[in-house]
């Protein structure tokens, strides 16, 4: 009855209304081919601010304007129509498309691999499993090879791990997210990035500067975002397989079933394996440490089809490294038989989630949300004779509620949160133990007039048990000034603690006496919580040449923090000094990136980045240490193209060159282990090939480090690591040659029909 | 290091200048019909033009059935492109697939025994 109404409204015209005003209707064509109205959709004259909304029928009036006679419809989820207006007497007619975002993924014969967001309000890379492919080897920590914002640097030459830096500023700073819910942080911030297989991803989003005050108020430096392959992709079955040659075997199974039309379900299943000591740089101790990792997902969603879904999931993990110097700790220890240096590090996760979200049937742009999820991590370590144990028990709480005010170009979302973090650490008879109770409250305003300028505005407020109450502004603004011409601006502050322990671990791996200057018993550590304001500016241009894509981009970005958990290594080559900032501590940052298909198939990104990190520490103003001024990056990629029964390679090179970095003095060490307060510029290379038959099936084999670089003797005083001078967190460069890697991936997709 | 970048970055410039030089003169615009069915299809189509040198792009439309091309006509011509297109399977108006390839088609592409779009 409804459309027949419109359908006579329709053929009736409008003279019924004053002459100044036309009237129309945003329609959708369903599934059976039926027009259906769409309730408050926009509808505006392009280039101007002037528009309304239709209403619960899809109807609208809009008086005529004197400076535009385009007009477009447009609404959440749907591509937008535009529509020449010649006969403001003419009811108009706009039909609107659902945006076939699921088709596009099946059908697009060439897709970039790594895609910069053009209509994100914020500046997003969205790095695609593909991308990931580029570099197989093997966790969250490795798969930022291929990109040019994040680094990964080795945290010190004896526990294998690796940390990622955003802006210059070490990984704690940036915000690593799971599906939008709390990831690797507190404990996790130790070695979580090895914790999440990269099979396991489905994409990850790269973020610089503040985010969303809807995730929080921790992001400082950046926000990156995992996916993992879940029940929405559909029904498949995945097997990987990967080795290289120092013995590092890793086994990756992933199968995913529909129940039934309302339940789907994933299991992710991880185990991997480094079965033998390895030493290539002769100095006594193992290069990286023996390891096992058992890592367990399940996961379930649930769908309506009527606008209830769920999602529920718990993840195991087990993981234990054994490292140090080579051989059996011996039974009596001799002269001939010393004690040896070893640590061990037994980590145990238990995590679980679920979210719940409603969209209102009527009114679609009326949405909630809640998530909840719940971490247990237990780290039980020793390195020599220090001792590190530490327990951590969070629960978080996140409602949503979306909406918008009269019309869809004012959006916003609304909630609450609550966090809890029970930390409890033991560093050798020192203990460390604290609870953070955050209830908050936030609401973001999105402005969205037209589709070349969006404005989201944030605040948060959180009450937090240790600190003062503070409040978290975020601003990100977006205008398109042509179709492939955007600028986008950041403004906003984050605040967290600094897991002073968990966040340097590497010191325990060093002869450094750590210690806390000017302690306030009420606080964690006896330090302020950290806090930095964050201004970014971006500007994207996108261009066509010779057919082929490309783009250009420009960021520019500030830190500035109020205050910082300094952690001072200039005082002595013995001592690891943490204090409160007093004075200025920034990062400054600069990229320049391109990207383009240089020839068909053949894909090219370059970028350069300048970063200059200084803080003022007690014994002067001083560049951050290990932090490199100027990093160049490329990355090459050749696909044959993807026709189905054809065969497939694919070919990747990156290539990168790390400027000098500021080293911390070891003047005072004898004259072998004093090291050059300036590590040199260095080169790396990393290439793969990748054969990919009939879609299923993949084998790739890759060389990492071709030019076999390495840091010389990154381990001071290797010979003598219960001495005064041992220290092996004075890493800068690769700390392993070249390695050669193999695997194979299979991948049984059932079709979606 | 810088070096190199550097390079890359003349030899980006100059195949922007070439590219600018080519585009009035050499590349053409053409429009026709591919038989096909849906989404491999389109890989496929695209991909056998795009594959033959000097074609720019390559754009099937599976409601349609069009593919739109733009190539160099000094290193191609049409007719070689439609060749490369029936040579996997896909007929257009004058060149047509041989009966062997068209079979090895999976069965969700063989349009000429009804096979419909799944999605």
């Amino acid at each position: 009855m409804k459309y027949l109404l419109m359908i006579a409204l329709l053929c009736q015209g409008v003279y019924t209304y004053a002459q100044e005003s036309i009237k129309g209707v945003v329609v959708t064509e369903s599934k059976k081919g039926k027009l259906i109205g769409i309730p408050f959709a926009n509808v505006y004259w392009q280039g101007t601010n002037y528009g309304t909304s239709t209403d619960s029928n899809g109807v609208f009036q809009l008086a005529v304007h004197d400076k535009s006679r385009k007009l477009i419809a447009s609404f959440v989820g749907y591509t937008s129509d535009t529509i020449i207006v010649g006969d403001f007497n003419q009811a108009i007619s706009l039909v609107l498309k659902k945006s076939i975002l699921l088709d596009a993924v099946t059908i697009e014969s060439r897709s970039k691999t790594t895609q910069m967001s053009f209509i994100n309000p914020m500046k997003m890379e969205l790095i695609s499993e593909r991308e990931l492919f580029k570099a197989a080897c093997c966790n969250l920590s490795e798969s930022f090879e291929t990109n040019p914002s994040v680094d990964v640097n080795f945290t010190d030459a004896v526990t294998g791990s690796k940390q990622i830096r955003m802006l210059g500023l070490d990984g704690p700073y940036t915000m690593i997210s799971r599906e939008n819910m709390p990831g690797i942080r507190g404990l996790g911030n130790g070695f979580g990035l090895s914790f999440i297989p990269g099979s396991w991803i489905s994409s990850i989003q790269v973020t610089k500067g503040v985010g969303s005050v809807i995730n929080g108020y921790e992001s400082i430096a950046g926000q990156i975002n995992t996916e993992l392959k879940k029940p929405e992709e559909g029904e498949q079955s995945f097997y990987n397989v990967f080795a290289n040659q120092s013995g590092r075997t890793e086994v990756n199974y992933i199968n995913t079933i529909q129940i039934n039309e309302k339940w789907g379900m994933t299991n992710l299943l991880h185990g991997s394996i480094r079965p033998w000591e390895t030493d290539h740089n002769n100095d006594g101790f193992m290069d990286f440490p023996i390891q096992e990792q058992v890592n367990l997902m399940n996961r379930w969603k649930y769908d309506n089809q009527k606008g209830l879904m769920g999602q529920i999931g718990i993840h195991y993990l087990f993981d234990d490294k054994v490292g140090g110097q080579l051989g059996e700790q011996p039974d009596v220890v001799s002269a001939n038989d010393p004690f040896l240096y070893k640590l061990r590090i037994q980590s145990e996760r238990v995590e679980t989630y679920g979210k719940i979200g409603y969209v209102f049937p009527k009114t679609k742009f009326k949405s909630m949300g809640l998530q909840v999820s719940g971490v247990y991590h237990d780290q039980d370590s020793y390195f020599g004779y220090t001792d590190y144990d530490a327990k951590e028990r969070t629960f978080y709480a996140n409602y949503i509620y979306q909406s918008i005010i009269k019309n869809s170009f004012h959006k916003f979302k609304t909630g609450m949160s609550f966090m809890y973090d029970e930390i409890q650490e033991r560093v050798a008879d020192s203990k460390f133990n604290r609870v953070e109770r955050v209830p908050g409250a936030f609401l973001e305003y999105t402005f969205e007039p037209t589709n070349n300028f969006t404005l989201v505005a944030g605040l948060r407020g959180d009450y937090h048990n240790l600190y003062d109450p503070f409040l978290t502004p975020r601003l990100h603004i977006r205008w398109a000034s042509s179709e492939t011409m955007v600028y986008r601006v950041l403004a906003g502050s984050g605040l967290k603690t600094a897991n002073v322990f968990a966040e340097h671990q590497s010191l325990f791996v060093s002869s450094r006496a750590i210690s806390i200057l000017n302690q306030n018993a009420s606080l964690p550590y006896g330090l302020k919580a950290e806090r930095a304001w964050n201004l970014g500016f971006n500007a994207t241009k996108e261009f066509k040449l010779d057919y082929r894509e490309g783009y250009v981009s420009f960021d520019l970005y500030r830190t500035d923090f109020q205050n910082q958990v300094v952690l001072d290594l200039d005082q002595s080559s013995n001592q690891a000094v943490f204090y409160n900032l007093d004075g200025k501590s920034y990062s400054n940052s600069m990229q320049l990136e391109l990207s383009y298909e240089l020839i068909k198939f053949l894909d090219m990104r370059i970028a350069y980045r300048w970063i200059e990190v200084k803080t003022d520490y007690i014994g002067g103003t001083r560049l951050k240490p290990f932090t490199p001024r100027h990093r160049l990056f490329a990355n090459f990629a050749y696909a044959t193209d993807k026709t189905v029964e054809d065969a497939n390679w694919t070919f990747d090179l990156t290539a990168q060159w790390v400027g000098e970095q500021r080293i911390p003095s070891t003047s005072e060490n004898t004259q072998d282990n004093i090291r050059s307060t300036i590590s040199p510029s260095f080169m790396l290379y990393n290439a793969q090939v990748t054969r990919n038959f009939n879609k299923k099936f993949a084998v790739y084999v890759g060389l990492e480090n071709i030019f076999n670089y390495q840091q010389k003797h990154p381990i001071i005083g290797a010979n003598n690591p219960f001495g005064n001078e041992f220290d092996a967190s004075m890493v800068w460069g690769p700390i392993f040659g070249r390695m050669v890697y193999g695997g194979l991936r299979y991948v049984i997709q059932k079709k979606k029909e | 290091m810088k070096n190199l970048i550097l390079i890359l970055f003349a030899v980006f410039a100059f195949t922007a200048a070439q590219a600018q030089e080519q585009k009035a003169s050499k590349n053409q615009e053409a429009s026709f019909e591919v038989k096909g069915v849906c989404g491999d299809c389109k890989a496929r189509i695209e991909g056998a033009a795009l594959h033959t040198k000097g074609v720019k792009t390559a754009n099937w439309n599976k409601e349609t059935k069009q593919l739109d091309v733009v190539y160099n006509s000094k290193k191609v011509e049409l007719a070689t492109i439609k060749e490369a297109i029936a040579a996997k399977g896909h007929d257009s108006e004058d060149k047509k697939a041989d009966s062997t390839t068209y079979e090895k088609l999976p069965n969700c592409c063989k349009y000429k025994d009804g096979a419909k779009c799944g999605h």
